[in-house]
């Protein structure tokens, strides 16, 4: 059930990427930051809400929102963005999540982020359900009246709510104070949420790139101005309105809540919600094969700290060591490690990752099943593309056809730089390197940090002595195949006015790699 | 960018941004066309009934020192029956009880009633079950309230039924 789930939030996900990648190219692909642009959106909110709440009068909510809704020149743009601002972080949160549970990212140490993510977008809603009663028009009225009779319905008030909104007496000041209080304490809740959301993450995305986000605001801002949002007749409890807006993005739930009875609504929330909620735990995988969590082999670890340092879960910490040598030694916690492997690139003497998966057993991996079917291959023939595997599934055939040699990666983070190096010197032409839009990778920054091992000399660095002419790295974006084929040709052109390598016998970079203290290793 | 793209890219967008801003304005019914209404909405607290009897001297010299008193008494609270019809029809006829789990707190009355738009005739009894000794009692609500009345409801329109001043009144329209 949980994977069916995951199956069908992957396709949606990689569907609407294909559609934006055909748009925008993934460099400004939205989908890929959804989580940085609702926090981003959670700014622009908080600025025109404090606009609005200057002008907002707890004693005339309707009249105070209708005048600043007539001021053609701040006040009615300021409450439409405030308006639309919300429907898209509800958007965005909501896409956030569903990427999530598509890349399986839900789970295991990613459960406070799931179970906080589900609280900040609740309070998102209730948010927005508190924000439209402030403006009591007729639309604030209805999910007044909504809600109280779903409170009506709770033992917990000796008078009914509902008594409020008869129309026997005004509608108290007491009332719209109380969901002004609740309207601003919710988002300084949110800040918390948001605080728990991203606490077990290193280095957090919370702001999306410049451009990108201040685009997203202009279009908004845009959307405000040519399309003010509709703001119905004052609320009236002696009327019955025929019909009233309804922000479907934010209040989808009402008509709902209005036609069934309160406890089936209750009991639908209560089981909608424990079911999101479970989500985490329903979806764990046993910690063993491909989700088993990284290790260290102490003996070849130098102390060097770079694991540590590119680890995007701050899983590895750097203790001290049991033997006499005078370094400190890398500690991979399990509970804190989601086994993405990009602890096995940082490595320079190939000491730490997930098992089957470090520099050593991809070196090991290369050299009994893909070097002899590179060999064998005609000399200017022999050009290999390692990909992730989270790529578009087509692409890997389209390449062969084209006459690469594929290899798959878990992940681009993973691959240690002496698999490139040993490609190069054991005879491969070139080698061309296919990661996931930088934004988009399952383990966080995979792209970024091979990047920087390859051309910026991080640690673990892909050696001076390889021929960068033979190396190539490219972003493989769902729907773009074809970007990667012409990537690929142009390469493979280049490779061919380069002189052709003689293989080099007995290269062994494990034992470059490592320390001399190690001992006997495998 | 190629201009193929651009262009998609502004259609995109500006799809989106319609969507966002379509279900921004949806309008969705409520109340639907010509819906009228009777509401009945009011709070009240009801009547106390007390048994009271005098203490025999050999009831009144077992109790403890600080529990004589020579009339004691026993309370419950009483139930009202709503009774409304409109144009002789009943439309309601129910008891109504004090909140809590004693039945011992306010009443709230909140009902409402839908009815075609145009002129209806209303009766309405509010009245208490219990038989009291009105010696007693504290009349916190006279034992029979009683609305009869003719409405012309509008479409659109609420009309409100209220207690004030110890009576039923009809405050709107």
């Amino acid at each position: 059930m949980m994977r069916a789930l995951e199956s069908v939030a992957r396709r949606l996900t990689r569907a609407l990427d294909v559609a934006m990648h055909r748009a925008y190219g993934w460099r400004w692909n939205p989908l890929h930051l959804s989580g940085a642009l609702a926090a981003w959106l959670l700014v622009v909110l908080t600025v025109t809400g404090v606009y609005l709440l200057l002008f907002y009068r707890v004693g005339a909510p309707a009249a105070s929102v209708q005048r600043i809704a007539a001021d053609p020149w701040l006040g009615s743009w300021m409450r439409t963005l405030h308006r639309y601002a919300t429907d898209a972080f509800l958007i965005a949160a909501a896409l956030h999540a569903l990427r999530l549970l598509g890349q399986a990212r839900e789970w295991g140490p990613r459960t406070r982020a799931w179970l906080s993510g589900v609280f900040l977008f609740g309070v998102g809603l209730a948010c927005a359900w508190t924000g439209f009663v402030m403006a009591w028009d007729s639309f604030g009225m209805r999910l007044a009246v909504a809600g109280a009779r779903l409170f009506d319905a709770l033992p917990i008030l000796s008078e009914p709510v509902s008594r409020i909104f008869a129309g026997d007496r005004p509608v108290p000041d007491a009332f719209f104070f109380l969901n002004l209080f609740v309207h601003i304490a919710f988002p300084l809740a949110m800040g918390v949420g948001l605080w728990l959301h991203v606490s077990k993450v290193a280095r957090p995305v919370l702001a999306p790139p410049r451009a990108l986000k201040w685009r997203i605001t202009a279009a908004l801002f845009g959307l405000s101005v040519l399309l003010p949002a509709p703001l119905g007749p004052a609320g009236d409890p002696l009327s019955l309105p025929r019909e009233t807006p309804l922000a479907l993005t934010s209040t989808w739930w009402v008509p709902f809540a209005e036609g069934a009875a309160p406890w089936m609504v209750w009991t639908t929330v209560l089981v909608f919600t424990l079911a999101v909620l479970a989500v985490p735990f329903v979806g764990r995988r046993p910690r063993e094969g491909s989700w088993a969590p990284s290790w260290v082999d102490p003996r070849l670890c130098t102390g060097c700290d770079q694991c540590t340092q590119d680890c995007p879960w701050g899983a590895i910490q750097m203790v001290p060591r049991e033997d006499a040598r005078p370094t400190l030694v890398a500690l991979v916690n399990p509970t804190l490690c989601v086994s993405c492997g990009i602890c096995s690139g940082s490595c320079p003497p190939m000491g730490v990752g997930p098992p089957g998966r470090t520099g050593r057993d991809q070196l090991a991996e290369l050299r009994s099943d893909l070097l002899p079917r590179v060999q064998a291959l005609p000399r200017d023939g022999r050009v290999v593309v390692l990909r992730c595997e989270q790529g578009s599934s087509a692409l890997p055939r389209k390449l062969e056809a084209a006459g690469a040699m594929i290899h798959p990666l878990t992940c681009v983070g993973n691959l240690h730089s002496s698999v490139v190096e040993l490609l190069v010197r054991q005879g491969a032409a070139g080698v061309m390197v296919v990661g996931c839009p930088p934004r988009d990778c399952v383990g966080r920054e995979g792209p970024k940090w091979l990047e920087q091992r390859f051309y910026h000399d991080r640690e673990a660095e892909l050696q001076a002595r390889v021929d960068r002419a033979r190396v190539l790295v490219v972003t493989g974006a769902l729907g773009r195949d074809d970007e990667v084929l012409d990537e690929f040709g142009t390469f493979r052109r280049r490779l061919l006015a380069l002189q052709a390598l003689e293989a080099e016998a007995d290269v062994d970079l494990r034992e470059l790699c490592e320390p001399e203290t190690a001992g006997a290793l495998p | 960018m190629s201009p193929w793209r651009l262009a998609l890219g502004l259609t995109l967008a500006v799809v989106l941004a319609g969507g966002v801003a379509a279900s921004s304005g949806a309008h969705v019914p409520w109340h639907g066309d010509g819906a009228s209404q009777l509401r009945l909405s009011w709070s009240a607290r009801p009547e106390r009934i007390e048994t009271c009897r005098t203490l025999s001297d050999e009831e009144f010299a077992q109790r403890p020192a600080h529990m004589r008193q020579r009339v004691v008494c026993e309370g419950t609270t009483a139930s009202y029956a709503l009774v409304l019809t409109a144009d002789g029809d009943t439309l309601d006829a129910s008891v109504i009880r004090g909140g809590g789990l004693r039945g011992d707190r306010a009443i709230f009355v909140l009902r409402e009633y839908a009815l075609s738009a145009g002129s209806h005739r209303l009766q309405l009894r509010f009245s208490r079950r219990e038989a009291v000794d009105s010696a007693t009692t504290q009349h916190a609500l006279p034992p029979e309230l009683l609305l009869d009345t003719g409405v012309v409801f509008r479409p659109g329109q609420v009309a409100l039924v209220t207690i004030a001043d110890r009576a039923l009144r009809l405050v709107a329209p």
